[in-house]
């Protein structure tokens, strides 16, 4: 077989682009465009060897040189059109002529863009036809626009059930936001929301929740039946630990007075039913004013918690009526 | 779409290539021409919401900017039948690579929104002109899109010069 026969410029050409759009799409495919490109390249050098008389009689000709002039024309004016547009993309000036003023962010919320510490990932489970569609396409567009560090992506669920199975969407028209771990669920488009999960979500202090300890409190290391709920190695501690980012920590009675947490704290309370109900424990916190007056300056507020964490008792009673030992007392310091 | 590709097959093109004005002058007289004539329909549709007007109250500056959005799209659509008007002498022909063009840019946008919020994503979503347009009809002004659609003009007329001026060399 000749070589002369093989259209090896053409073949060149085609791995060479088909090299660089597989590097564009697939950038961890490297090995694949580096053979693509390489086996180009071999195509090419192979194609101007075989055809090199024709190649120097083709470029001598006038409608070669014209055509050439023409076609690297074409080429600048092109990339001076990209930069152009590039410039105009990243530095647009934007007149909301809207009637409800749809594009035009709360300057609290531009403030909160400029400062995002880290990247946002926020991805919106919704359709066409739902409600929340246009909203949430045009407000996350204003978003996206005034920070680089957001990054939006719409999903309809109906075209991928595998990806809402996975972020557990029951409903359409919900947004994720998820950064650091973190995960949280929007289901309005509204500016208040969707900021107010920004703001959420780029907290860098997890939630904090502190234990008295000490002076016959029960001691968040005890073991077993002692151990407070949010401790103990079952499935549901642990979602329960998951789900509001816990860092438990103890503290003794006499830290208390020298106000460790005592900075933004909020006052809550843990309530746990005596009984599981229908094999699953209900844990509820609630905030609480009691124990306000006795810590009021150090903490801001102390919480305690009502009954013991394990054995019969009383929701809501006195700690003290449990029995020996006191159950633990928490002050909560809450993030936001 | 009988712009050129008329005066090819009629061969009055060499008449217009040896006139005494410029290969620009030519692209930008026959573009004005038809982007007069697109203008002068489009604002006949005026009448309709300024009938509306009269018995109802809205907000004109959504219109406003939907009219400009349309004018700016027209603008694009035209440059793009002015440049494959240049490439054939047959209109039919002609039409049917500017529809393709314009079909592909057109659907381009939904790959870009499969491809989600990647580079690659956006620079496709980016090249469609339909999320430029749905913009300004929603009352967005947005600097960015005005560049879009005149860089689009300039670039169709720029490659129909360049098509119109190659016949002189081919």
């Amino acid at each position: 077989m000749n070589l002369k026969s093989i259209p090896l410029g053409l073949i060149g050409v085609v791995l060479a682009i088909g090299g660089m759009i597989a590097y564009s799409l697939r950038p961890d495919w490297l090995w694949a465009v580096t053979i693509a490109e390489g086996a180009a390249l071999i195509c090419l050098v192979l194609f101007f060897v075989f055809h090199f008389e024709t190649v120097k009689a083709f470029s001598g000709r006038r409608s070669t040189k014209m055509g050439l002039n023409s076609f690297l024309m074409i080429l600048l004016f092109l990339g001076i059109l990209l930069i152009v547009n590039f410039l105009a993309s990243r530095h647009s000036v934007r007149w909301d002529l809207s009637e409800n003023q749809n594009f035009t962010l709360a300057p609290q919320t531009y403030r909160v863009l400029r400062t995002l510490p880290r990247d946002i990932k926020i991805t919106v489970f919704t359709r066409e036809s739902d409600p929340g569609y246009q909203a949430f396409k045009e407000r996350l567009e204003s978003y996206r626009q005034a920070s680089t560090k957001l990054s939006v992506e719409f999903i309809d669920p109906e075209k991928q059930p595998k990806m809402a199975q996975n972020y557990g969407i029951f409903r359409t028209d919900t947004a994720i936001f998820e950064s650091d771990g973190q995960t949280i669920r929007v289901t309005s488009p509204s500016e208040i929301e969707l900021t107010g999960a920004l703001i959420r979500i780029s907290k860098d202090s997890k939630k904090r929740i502190v234990f008295v300890e000490g002076h016959s409190e029960l001691n968040i290391e005890d073991k077993g039946t002692q151990r407070p709920f949010y401790r103990q190695r079952s499935p549901d501690s642990t979602r329960v630990r998951r789900r509001h980012h816990l860092a438990p920590q103890g503290v003794s009675r006499a830290d208390q007075y020298v106000g460790v947490g005592a900075s933004r704290c909020t006052p809550f309370r843990y309530e746990r039913r005596a009984r599981p109900y229908s094999g699953v424990h209900r844990e509820r916190w609630t905030p609480l004013g009691v124990g306000r007056s006795r810590y009021p300056d150090r903490f801001g507020y102390i919480a305690r918690s009502l009954g013991s964490w394990s054995g019969p008792r009383r929701t809501g009673g006195p700690a003290r009526s449990v029995g020996p030992r006191r159950p633990h007392r928490i002050v909560g310091q809450n993030v936001y | 779409m009988r712009l050129f590709a008329e005066e090819r097959k009629l061969r009055t093109f060499e008449f217009l290539l040896t006139s005494p004005i410029r290969i620009h002058d030519i692209i930008i007289g026959k573009f004005v021409s038809v982007l007069l004539i697109y203008l002068g329909l489009l604002g006949l549709t005026v009448l309709v919401p300024t009938v509306l007007m009269l018995f109802s109250d809205f907000d004109w500056n959504p219109i406003w900017t939907g009219y400009l959005g349309m004018a700016l799209l027209g603008a694009l659509f035209l440059s793009v039948g002015v440049f494959a008007s240049a490439l054939t002498e047959n209109q039919i022909v002609a039409a049917f690579v500017s529809f393709g063009t314009l079909l592909s840019m057109w659907l381009i946008a939904g790959l870009g929104s499969l491809l989600g919020d990647t580079t690659a994503g956006r620079i496709i979503s980016y090249v469609s002109y339909m999320e430029h347009y749905d913009r300004l009809v929603r009352g967005l002004i947005d600097t960015s899109d005005l560049v879009y659609f005149g860089s689009g003009l300039v670039l169709m007329l720029f490659l129909t010069h360049r098509v119109v001026e190659s016949t002189r060399w081919k």
